[in-house]
């Protein structure tokens, strides 16, 4: 059954109260009918003239749209700039020599308590970020010197490197070597030492 | 028979509707006063200096799945950075993170009185360049890409004018505030040019410009969508988990305002709103000048064509002054926020932003 046929039915059913019937009207179901039958019969623009809670809402959303686009007109033009500019400004005017007033105030209160004005705070504040400041700039600079190292141990196993990776690349001409030259091994030995210790620190 | 029925069915009907609005009643008290827990991406801080941190997304893809080339992400001074991890399945950081990005964000904090006197000068050659130095020496890294969005766009626009051999490969921009030649078009421009706006006097009265008032004026610019609209929304909409999720989420965004610090505002509005110093050429950080044409990273500038606060009209502009060579200007529907929050933000704009970067991202 189309949507138009069904929302006559339903209407019908509503209008007809409750010779409807009680399965009709039941909780869910009942909800379920009104909110199809308030629902506009096209997305479009036409109003359900059974739904007078939905002619009230196309009516309050074109009055919101219009009334949104007076007041964006409104607030974008040069009287009501000048308008929240001078207001502001009064304001800023008198709350000026009152919060001055309310600080000095503050401040000789705190100092007979022997407590720190907000002043100071600020002071200290500023020189914790200063230091933070020193602390960020020592850290670049260890991140420079770790940059550096790794950079050193890693040259140092590339000068390491072809003698190292020469038993590997011809194992049966090593064996020879290592069988004839009894302090091959271990030097051979310390280099891969050396090159798994620079891997590390890479 | 049939008549007691049928009372008794609406007698239930009743008793159904007085406990929806009972239920209604109390979601719409849990979400107007507590917090909702934004920004769930499980992350570590690895670098913090003053306020700011530095946040480093724990990644959820293999190694070899990953792009090589580390994001590091900069919201606005003003307002929560968590706006990006808002809620999970709605977080741009999480569709990042699964995407196989090395995400990093950097989180401004909320200024005290004592930084009163930060300036753009100390986010973009101090903070930023600082946070750039970890990201690096952390990833391993030479190369990263930026992401800023509205202020933090500024603040990286400027950064990738001035230390263009920092490594930086790819900047996208969000909502860029940087040409306010136009005087006449929405948003701030017309208040903050108004002869009676004395910001000195602002900033005598309160250190820093406050939150509240930041908000206030964000809100007033579409005052009954702000103040009005917003909340029917939600009332027409309690009886829907999803849409009170996400409304819940969004409110405590908006609601965790954070000042700005006063010299950093000084400069917004006296040097960028009424001088227009970067497109004239005469912005200049610490003695150096911000030369738009010495930006050299792959750029995607992405402009929100609904945009209230951060008019098209302030980012369009720039393309030309920008000297990279791949560059490219993208038009999302949508508004300051909801281009980037907004259930249409997961379809339209975070792909985009993807397809562009994944083409430059070492892959």
């Amino acid at each position: 059954m189309v949507a138009a046929q069904r929302r006559t039915m339903y209407t019908r059913q509503i209008e007809r109260g409750r010779g409807a019937g009680p399965r009709l009207l039941c909780g869910q179901r009942m909800r379920k009918v009104r909110r199809f039958v308030s629902q506009p019969s096209d997305k479009g623009n036409a109003v359900n003239p059974f739904d007078p809670l939905g002619f009230w809402r196309t009516t309050q959303d074109s009055a919101l749209d219009s009334w949104s686009k007076s007041m964006v007109e409104l607030v974008n033009s040069q009287p009501y700039a000048e308008a929240t500019a001078r207001m502001l400004d009064s304001y800023l005017s008198m709350s000026i020599p009152m919060r001055k007033l309310l600080s000095q105030t503050m401040e000789q209160t705190l100092s007979q308590f022997n407590m720190p004005s907000r002043t100071e705070v600020i002071s200290l504040a500023e020189r914790l970020t200063n230091i933070e400041m020193r602390l960020d700039d020592m850290d670049a600079r260890m991140d420079d010197i770790l940059r550096l190292l790794k950079s050193v141990a890693s040259a140092e196993a590339s000068v390491a490197a072809p003698p190292a990776a020469q038993p590997a690349a011809r194992p049966a001409r090593a064996t020879a070597t290592r069988a004839t030259n009894g302090a091959t091994p271990s030097g051979g030995a310390r280099r891969s030492r050396s090159t798994s210790a620079s891997a590390k620190a890479r | 028979m049939a008549d007691s029925a049928v009372k008794a069915a609406d007698a239930a009907a009743v008793h159904d509707q007085l406990e929806q609005i009972e239920r209604n009643m109390s979601t719409l008290q849990r979400v107007l006063t507590t917090p909702y827990p934004v920004a769930q991406t499980p992350k570590e801080v690895i670098w913090t200096l003053n306020k700011a941190s530095l946040y480093h997304y724990i990644p959820v893809t293999p190694p070899e799945q990953r792009h090589p080339i580390p994001l590091l992400l900069v919201f606005a001074l003003m307002n929560r950075s968590s706006i990006l991890d808002l809620r999970p399945g709605s977080s741009f950081v999480e569709y990042m993170v699964k995407l196989g990005y090395d995400v990093y964000l950097l989180d401004w904090g909320t200024p005290g009185l004592e930084d009163k006197n930060l300036t753009f000068d100390d986010y973009v050659l101090d903070y930023l360049p600082r946070a750039v130095r970890k990201l690096k020496s952390f990833s391993g890294a030479s190369e990263f890409s930026l992401l800023g969005w509205c202020i933090g766009a500024l603040i990286t626009t400027m950064y990738a004018a001035l230390r263009p051999d920092d490594g930086l490969k790819n900047l996208i921009l969000l909502t860029a505030p940087l040409d306010f030649t136009d005087k006449q078009c929405a948003g701030f421009i017309r208040w903050v040019n108004d002869q009676h706006f004395d910001i000195e006097k602002i900033l005598a009265n309160f250190g820093n410009m406050p939150g509240e008032l930041l908000d206030y004026g964000a809100k007033a610019l579409k005052p009954v969508e702000n103040y009005i609209t917003n909340y029917m929304r939600l009332w027409e909409n309690l009886h829907d988990p999803r849409v009170v999720e996400s409304w819940h989420a969004m409110n405590t965004w908006v609601t965790d305002l954070v000042p700005l610090a006063g010299g950093a505002y000084r400069q917004l509005i006296i040097d960028f709103y009424r001088n227009n110093r970067l497109i004239n050429g005469t912005m200049t950080l610490r003695g150096e000048r911000v030369d738009l044409g010495n930006i050299r990273a792959d750029l995607l500038n992405i402009i929100a064509t609904e945009d209230h606060i951060v008019p098209p009209a302030q980012t369009e502009g720039v393309m030309a002054a920008i000297g990279s060579e791949d560059k490219q200007l993208l038009k999302i529907p949508g508004g300051h926020i909801g281009m980037m929050a907004g259930s249409s933000a997961i379809k339209r704009t975070w792909p985009q932003i993807d397809a562009w970067l994944s083409q430059r991202s070492g892959d």
